[in-house]
């Protein structure tokens, strides 16, 4: 009751606005919405790793979205999506635009942080899955690793300023900066806990009254009729306890490149976290209790996506999770450790609208080996092996 | 460190699955379905319009999310296109827009038509007992 009281309590004026214009004027708006179905074939996750349950079976994500032109300066966006954790509103802000190059966005929304964020609706890339820096919970051994380095979207409430101007013809400058309740976990946690931030107890209500604050810088090089190449660099800074004593500081590049029918895309993020160390938790390497100690947490992947034909698109994808710094003795984790994901895929339109999505998963876990590699060599404690069947619509 | 590979996937069970796939793939690509529209089926004077419109549009989104919105009316493309332009990374630059929107008027006009024609059918079938299917669809001009 909570929750749908909050969803009611943002939701309510920003209809109401909506309504009062339309009376007012005749508003432009558009719906919109995806559905992706997935099966995804994997044997199940050993007992001895500690983790109930498998994802052998299928799982769904579904979005609707209404985009509003109030007037040629104000618009407003709500969607509400059903997948990771059951019904979310994930976007319900204004846009108030002065200009291409000064937008204002106050509501609820996925602050700009790389550039996976722009495409993380299933429809939008060519894998079922999303890349493990980005994962929201469909990653095989979520739990250990308590999902990547940041979940795309992350919705929360706040405000971003950005905007986007072209020098010419040929570069396009994008810009963005915000303030963004985000991460959270209880006094003495020594990581973030993701359910704080849709649970009934606390539902979006920020845990210790201080924004994390953040921003992303990218330019767009147009190289020819039909290649471009994008760089960006994106931080975010802020605290997740009550008491505001422990940060995290998540820094992340990108670059995409379009040749003619091939898109390459790569993005490296790392995020910088302290955590308590309160007595009576044990660590896997000696610590004095009361003291900070520190994890860092690095995500990349590499996707080369190429259409085929105007029907068939095919996808390789090298993605990976590396984390080193002191952790709790009953994780099963080492205080070094990998994952290395391999992924080819292929897509393959059924009907305008409808594509199918099938792609097979290699995965490598690792345990105190840097990056899972030792003397320049891959090294792993254990392989998965997935396969993807999928299909998405849009409309 | 000890390096195992565990307990791999039922064989059978990867290889029905590998067959499901290739099964699926080679059934549905015979179907001649596709993301956009038929480049050679356009007029002639739409096909740059539509490379450009299909290029820059397909960079961060199948095109079919264009295509199938369901909007018909120009003065709704531009406040739709005017979006994905200031997108960040659109790649799409306010001189792009004019022959985008050239190209979704074209569009346009052929949904509002076929949709007439839809119409038409529909009423004159409800008027008449339908005969066997076999006339030719209405000449869209797109493969959709």
């Amino acid at each position: 009751m909570r929750r749908l009281a909050h969803a009611a309590a943002v939701l309510g004026p920003l209809l109401v606005g909506i309504l009062a214009a339309w009376q007012a004027r005749a508003i432009e708006r558009n719906f919109a919405g995806s559905a992706q179905l997935d099966y995804f074939l994997v044997r199940s996750e050993p007992a001895s790793m500690g983790i109930p349950g498998v994802f052998n079976g299928f799982t769904s994500e579904v979005a609707l979205k209404l985009a509003v032109d109030v007037s040629d300066r104000l618009s407003a966006n709500v969607k509400v999506c059903h997948g990771c954790h059951g019904f979310e509103l994930a976007m319900a802000y204004f846009d108030y635009r002065l200009a291409d190059e000064l937008n204002f966005r106050v509501g609820r929304f996925s602050p700009s942080f790389g550039s996976f964020n722009v495409r993380h609706d299933p429809a939008n890339h060519a894998t079922s899955s999303k890349p493990l820096p980005y994962d929201m919970g469909r990653m095989l051994r979520w739990v250990s690793w308590n999902l990547g380095v940041i979940p795309s979207p992350f919705p929360d409430n706040g405000v971003e300023v950005g905007g986007t101007h072209w020098f010419g013809e040929a570069v396009q400058m994008d810009y963005a900066a915000y303030a963004v309740a985000v991460f959270r976990a209880d006094e003495g946690n020594p990581d973030l806990d993701w359910s704080h931030s849709f649970s009934q107890a606390g539902y979006l209500v920020d845990n210790n009254g201080r924004p994390s604050v953040g921003g992303r810088w990218a330019f767009t090089i147009r190289a020819g009729p039909t290649s471009d190449f994008t760089l960006g660099g994106s931080l975010m800074y802020g605290t997740y306890d009550p008491q505001n004593k422990f940060t995290y500081t998540i820094g992340g590049a990108d670059f995409a490149a379009r040749l003619g029918r091939t898109q390459i895309r790569a993005e490296y993020l790392v995020r910088h976290q302290t955590f308590a160390t309160p007595a009576g938790t044990m660590f896997q390497l000696p610590v004095a209790p009361g003291t900070t100690q520190a994890f860092d947490k690095h995500g990349y992947y590499l996707e080369v996506e190429r259409s085929m034909t105007d029907s068939i698109g095919l996808v390789g994808r090298v993605d990976g999770l590396y984390r080193v710094g002191n952790i709790v003795t009953d994780s099963a984790l080492a205080p070094k450790a990998a994952i290395i994901r391999y992924t080819g895929g292929a897509t393959l339109a059924v009907v305008p609208g409808w594509r199918i999505k099938a792609s097979g998963e290699l995965w490598a876990f690792s345990n105190n080996a840097a990056w899972g590699f030792e003397g320049g060599r891959p090294v792993y404690d254990q392989l998965e092996l997935g396969l993807h069947l999928a299909v998405v619509g849009t409309f | 460190m000890i390096q195992t590979m565990g307990r791999r996937l039922p064989a059978h069970a990867a290889l029905a699955a590998l067959l499901l796939i290739m099964t699926g793939v080679a059934g549905c690509a015979s179907s001649g379905a596709r993301e956009g529209l038929d480049v050679a089926r356009l007029p002639a004077e739409v096909q740059p319009d539509y490379t450009l419109f299909a290029h820059r549009c397909s960079k961060c989104h199948p095109l079919a999310r264009a295509l199938n919105s369901g909007i018909d009316d120009d003065g709704r493309w531009v406040d739709y296109v005017t979006r994905m332009r200031r997108q960040p990374g659109s790649g799409i630059t306010p001189e792009d827009t004019a022959p985008i929107l050239r190209f979704l008027h074209y569009y346009s006009l052929e949904q509002r038509r076929a949709k007439r024609s839809r119409a038409s059918h529909t009423l004159a079938t409800e008027a008449t007992p339908a005969p066997e299917a076999g006339g030719a669809a209405p000449d869209q001009g797109a493969d959709r």
